[in-house]
């Protein structure tokens, strides 16, 4: 096998030994051929092109004489062939890395339009590895080789443009500067680069930089050529002057740098990881083969950025999830903020173990070392019943369990903190660079800050101002006055604060002002939020957003922008602590308190006067994002005003409701009221509790009844409208909840009979929409009927999505019950896309499996299928299992009758899985009895057993559904077997049970039974 | 008489025109301008009213990082006025009052000495 290098000094590679090549002609003859292996050169053009000038008087002899040395030389003459009309290399094209390379350059272009940027690195680095130094160096000066350098050469920057193109969409734009500035002052015409170089300087949050690149750009234009910039250079200007979000690229999501098929929720890129290449290795190493490590290191060592660049970079198919526990302060907070990273609403052990029971995921538990009991007991659990899951942990104490591996992070050695400083300092000043001058200087701020990555940051983020050699001598004041050496760790963490309470007393009053109101907030700030705080501490209005950026820029803070777009505000815990103190100092930790607490109630009360209008997914987003500071703010009213604590968990209990907050909202509620004491009216007093049954509802039935039952005694005793009806509302529904609808209705019926005339359209509509629900319990068709009648009238007065999605889903169950499909399609669409408005996930995925159940029923198999999956997937993200196992039991069943035996088995196993692990169900027997009617149908061996077990099952547990099914695959082994008469007896149970089967199978579900009768040529088909 | 432009006395005061200094005490009897009241506290003998009344008419972030760093200045913290000062500077390159206090912090022998006014007032 010959290989041929020519991108640098010609090199050919026989069976991987090196060949040598005369010079000369000879070489050039082996180039102008190798450009077209393969492909036959004709004569005339061979001399033509190597003797140029000279070319007329030059014999075929001369070439014949090149052609002979340069078959000698690769020791084998058929490689280059000789025919009539020229000379053939054979040698495969992509041996000849001059072709090579082009086609890596294609590949690396369609995956650059394909938007897989991690390829394109990968390409484009392999592309430009090829090319050793000037291409074609040894093909002479004739004129034919100019076009083939020019265009190498072309390639060669296309894959640097690539490259770094790709880079900047991977989150490495300020890496990428550098270079970029390199580039352009090479080729500085070429307008791609600048467009790269701009978005670049403009991502990495330089926008002033941006615009002025673009102004050199437009300046060389006019000046050289006398042009304009072109399109894209100009519609970059455009998007930068108005901050079109679109610049900052898609957001990068952790799949864009990780593996195909990686999910999770790490936050997206931000400054590059300097140095750790080993740790990272080591680490990454071990989380191949060991399922919890846990990085152990002081404050400010750099655990958690560690970690969220290892769980990028691990491949695993659930993705990777990070938790953020520094806000955790109790024991039910740790799986409460796993929770929260699942995007599973009041979340609780068993919630968890239950959402990641089957997955195969990597968990950070980030911070552990405040709450080290709850995360190693909840952690072993994970471990314990998950066996697809691994756990990286950041602590500054390890968890202590067994089978934990310790891996203890080390301050970065002084090269690598250089490095970083050097860094960072570059991002801040342009023309920051590490020269003799700034080196030893650099050193010595690296020494005194002991290697600790937010300290050196926090010192570079200073270059801006200062020069290096100042910021050292600061530093050293600062270190001499504090003194005291002890031992390493403390050292460490002197080192650590020093840097902190450094940077703070250079900030102006108003930036520091702008740390202790953002050290109020739990588990960040929206720009709102910590606005109002930072004035009640005292910024001016106009100031405040300079201040945030100020700090951002300081790295005092740190800047999540979320999906849509939603600044919210960070302090990393250490920075956070020390804001607390100097709050503390100045006095005013109670003026911003209760700002903080101010805030909450604004937002509150706007929840309250929304909460039943198309705002309601608003306030359904505040309640899920400041969950945190919530609890913050009630701990705080709680000592300081109690009866404003009571309003701002009232304001919420509403959005809690529909968010699905369960028992957390409950406690949140019970908490306010119980420090509101005696002084709350009974009015308020009822509301509350009615507020407290319907979140308990979501959680211990039981409970929620016993404060259903006071909410009403506490109510019977006002004459207040509200506080009575809003009792007898939610009595009704945990009645319905606990399966004792005729008692609902007697309650629904009491309240309507005593229902002043103007009763607001909301109430009439949740009364219809509960004695709907509850008549459909009890089988009063007549009675339910008479309920759409009115939903449908009320619907259309109806203003919020919650209540429209009850009540479109009341309309569709009746219309499935009367076999109106089509109907019942339409109105459970609108449910589900009301729920969907309101962000009700879990309903919106309960409404969805249900509008499959009916399009199957409509003989639309098809779109049942995608509602299915869709249903399938909604349920999924929010942890709602059971509607998943449920679902897949539905989807498994119909893709068996449609013949697709291998889907059904996978959907029914996995829902059997699911089940078993998690107590069972009346769908797990469904499951099982599916399955066994596939293995039946397949002539697995044990299948009849397995049938006749569950039939058993089924009579003892009286599940007729489940014995009509297992009875049809039984009649169905009997058929294959010939066994006609065995097959008609059971076929006739099945058929007398299938008259007081339940709701879950209709006739056509009953596939074995249709095919046992055609295989026995029974007449009659019972089941359609 | 019309009131004199704050940053064209600004201006006179930085190249040491001294009959500024009175115009600029004078204007801040009336004026609401942060830069007027800052730079008069400097040499006025209330030098801590005008701060304070600098203070609470400062609501831009220029204005307000100006008084900061005129606070720091009367207290005598050179170190920290040079901080701000440079850090004010690279945002607001214009600011010629801030430039003017950040060198008279230097100097020694400056033309009024802010930690005397600060004992004296």
């Amino acid at each position: 096998m010959i290989s041929i290098s020519l991108l640098g000094p010609v090199e050919i590679r026989r069976g991987g030994e090196l060949v040598r090549l005369p010079a000369g002609k000879t070489a050039e003859l082996l180039v102008r051929l190798a450009l077209d292996a393969g492909v036959t050169v004709r004569t005339e053009l061979l001399i033509e092109d190597l003797w140029g000038s000279e070319a007329e008087s030059t014999e075929k002899n001369t070439l014949h004489s090149k052609v002979s040395r340069l078959r000698r030389a690769l020791g084998d003459p058929a490689v280059v062939a000789g025919g009539r009309t020229g000379y053939t290399l054979h040698v495969e094209p992509s041996a000849v890395d001059a072709i090579a390379v082009l086609r890596v350059a294609e590949i690396a272009k369609e995956r650059s339009a394909a938007g897989d940027h991690q390829a394109v690195v990968e390409l484009a680095a392999r592309g430009l590895e090829m090319y050793r130094g000037d291409v074609l160096c040894d093909a002479g000066d004739g004129e034919w080789v100019v076009p083939h350098r020019v265009r190498l050469e072309e390639v060669r920057l296309g894959l640097v443009e690539d490259l770094l193109a790709a880079r900047v969409e991977l989150g490495a734009a300020a890496e990428v500067i550098g270079e970029l500035e390199t580039l352009v002052a090479r080729e500085p015409l070429r307008e791609s680069l600048w467009v790269l170089l701009i978005t670049a300087l403009y991502r990495s949050s330089r926008q002033a930089d941006a615009l002025a690149a673009y102004q050199r750009i437009r300046t060389l234009l006019a000046d050289a050529l006398g042009l304009d910039p072109g399109p894209q250079l100009q519609t970059l200007e455009r998007q930068m002057l108005l901050q079109d979000p679109s610049l900052e690229g898609a957001p990068r999501a952790p799949t864009a740098v990780a593996l195909p098929g990686n999910e999770g929720n790490l936050p997206r890129r931000g400054s590059v990881l300097v140095g750790r290449d080993a740790d990272l290795h080591e680490v990454s190493q071990l989380l191949t083969d060991r399922r919890l490590v846990s990085l152990v290191g002081p404050a400010g060592v750099g655990k958690t950025r560690l970690a969220i660049e290892i769980a990028r970079r691990h491949a695993v198919a659930g993705g990777s999830w990070l938790v953020r526990l520094e806000n955790a302060r109790t024991p039910a907070a740790v799986p409460q903020a796993v929770g929260e990273a699942f995007n599973l609403i009041g979340a609780t052990e068993a919630t968890i173990i239950d959402r990641v029971r089957t997955a195969e995921i990597l968990v950070v538990l980030d911070n552990c070392e405040h709450v080290l009991e709850p995360a190693a007991d909840l952690c072993a659990r994970i471990l314990d019943y998950a066996p697809g899951v691994k756990v990286l942990v950041t602590s500054q104490i390890p968890l202590g369990l067994d089978g934990e591996t310790v891996y203890a992070l080390e301050p970065l050695p002084l090269a690598d903190s250089i490095t970083l400083f050097a860094q960072r300092a570059g991002e801040h000043r342009r023309s920051f660079t590490l020269d003799p001058d700034t080196a030893a200087a650099v050193e010595g701020v690296c020494r005194s800050l002991d290697g600790l990555p937010l300290a050196i940051e926090l010192a570079a983020a200073r270059t801006k101002a200062l020069s290096v050699q100042e910021i050292s001598r600061r530093l050293d004041d600062r270190f001499s006055l504090l003194s005291d050496p002890t031992g390493r760790r403390q050292e460490r963490h002197r080192a650590l604060s020093t840097a902190i309470g450094w940077s703070y007393d250079l900030l102006f009053p108003d930036e520091q002002r702008g740390l202790w109101a953002l050290a109020c907030f739990s588990g960040g700030a929206a720009l709102a939020a910590a606005e109002h705080v930072a004035i009640a501490v005292g910024v001016p209005a106009a100031a405040t957003v300079d201040v945030f950026g100020q700090l951002a820029d300081r790295s005092l803070v740190t800047v999540d922008i979320d999906a849509t777009g939603e600044v919210r505000y960070r302090l990393l815990e250490s920075v956070g602590a020390f804001a607390k103190d100097r709050l503390d100092e100045a006095g005013l930790t109670d003026v911003a308190r209760a700002a903080h607490a101010a805030w909450l109630e604004i937002a509150a009360e706007e929840a309250l006067a929304e909460q039943r209008t198309q705002s309601q997914a608003r306030h359904v987003a505040v309640v899920r994002t400041e969950r945190a500071n919530l609890d913050v703010a009630l701990a705080w009213t709680a000592q300081h005003d109690p009866a404003q604590g009571l309003r701002i968990a009232n304001g919420f209990a509403w959005a809690s409701v529909i968010l699905g907050e369960g028992a957390m909202a409950a406690d949140r509620l019970r908490r306010a009221l119980a420090a509101a004491g005696s002084s709350v009216a009974d009015a308020d007093r009822a509301l509350t509790l009615s507020l407290i049954a319907w979140n308990e509802s979501g959680a211990d039935i039981e409970r929620a009844w016993a404060e259903a039952q006071r909410a009403n005694e506490v109510a019977d005793a006002t004459d207040d409208d509200t506080a009575i009806t809003t009792s007898r509302f939610v009595s009704a529904f945990v009645l319905i909840q606990q399966g004792q609808p005729e008692s609902a209705i007697e309650v629904l019926d009491r309240w309507h009979a005593a229902a002043p005339d103007d009763t607001v359209v909301w109430d009439r509509g949740l009364h219809v929409a509960l004695l709907g629900y509850a008549s459909f319990a009890v089988g009063d068709s007549q009675r339910a009927g008479h309920a759409c009648v009115e939903a449908e009238q009320l619907l259309r007065l109806v203003d919020d999505d919650w209540l429209a999605s009850h009540l479109e889903a009341i309309l569709g169950q009746l219309a499935q019950i009367e076999l109106r499909y089509p109907d019942a399609a339409a109105h459970l669409t609108r449910a589900a896309r009301a729920a969907q408005r309101a962000e009700m996930t879990a309903t919106e995925g309960f409404h969805l499996a249900n509008l499959g159940i009916v399009l199957n029923q409509a003989g639309d198999q098809e779109a049942a299928i995608a509602t299915f999956e869709q249903a399938i997937e909604l349920a999924g993200t929010v942890g709602l299992m059971r509607i998943t196992a449920f679902t897949r039991v539905r989807l498994g069943t119909l893709l068996r009758g449609l013949g697709d035996a291998d889907a059904a088995r996978s959907h029914l196993s996995t829902a059997d899985e699911w089940f078993g692990a998690s107590g069972g169900g009346g769908e797990a027997a469904l499951a099982r009895c599916v399955l066994a009617a596939i293995d039946a149908e397949d002539d697995l061996p044990g299948a009849a057993e397995w049938l006749a077990t569950i039939l058993d099952a089924a009579r003892a547990d009286g599940d007729t559904d489940v014995q009509v099914l297992a009875l049809d695959a039984l009649a169905g082994i009997e058929s294959r077997a010939g066994n006609v008469v065995a097959a008609l007896d059971l076929l006739t149970l099945a058929d007398e049970l299938m008259g007081s089967a339940g709701q879950r199978i209709a006739a056509h579900d009953r596939i074995d039974a249709r095919r046992a009768r055609a295989l026995v040529g029974a007449g009659s088909d019972p089941a359609g | 008489m019309p009131t004199a432009d704050p940053g064209q006395l600004i201006h006179q005061l930085a190249v040491g025109d001294a009959a500024a200094i009175a115009t600029i005490v004078d204007e801040s009897r009336t004026s609401d301008e942060p830069q007027i009241l800052v730079a008069a506290a400097l040499f006025a003998p209330d030098g801590d009213d005008l701060m304070a009344r600098a203070g609470r008419v400062a609501l831009s972030t220029r204005d307000r990082q100006l008084v900061a760093i005129a606070t720091a200045h009367r207290a005598g913290d050179r170190d920290l006025v040079d901080a701000l000062a440079r850090d004010h500077l690279v945002d607001h390159p214009d600011s010629v009052l801030v430039a003017w206090i950040a060198a008279a912090s230097h100097r020694c022998n400056a033309l009024h000495d802010p930690t005397l006014d600060k004992e004296s007032s």
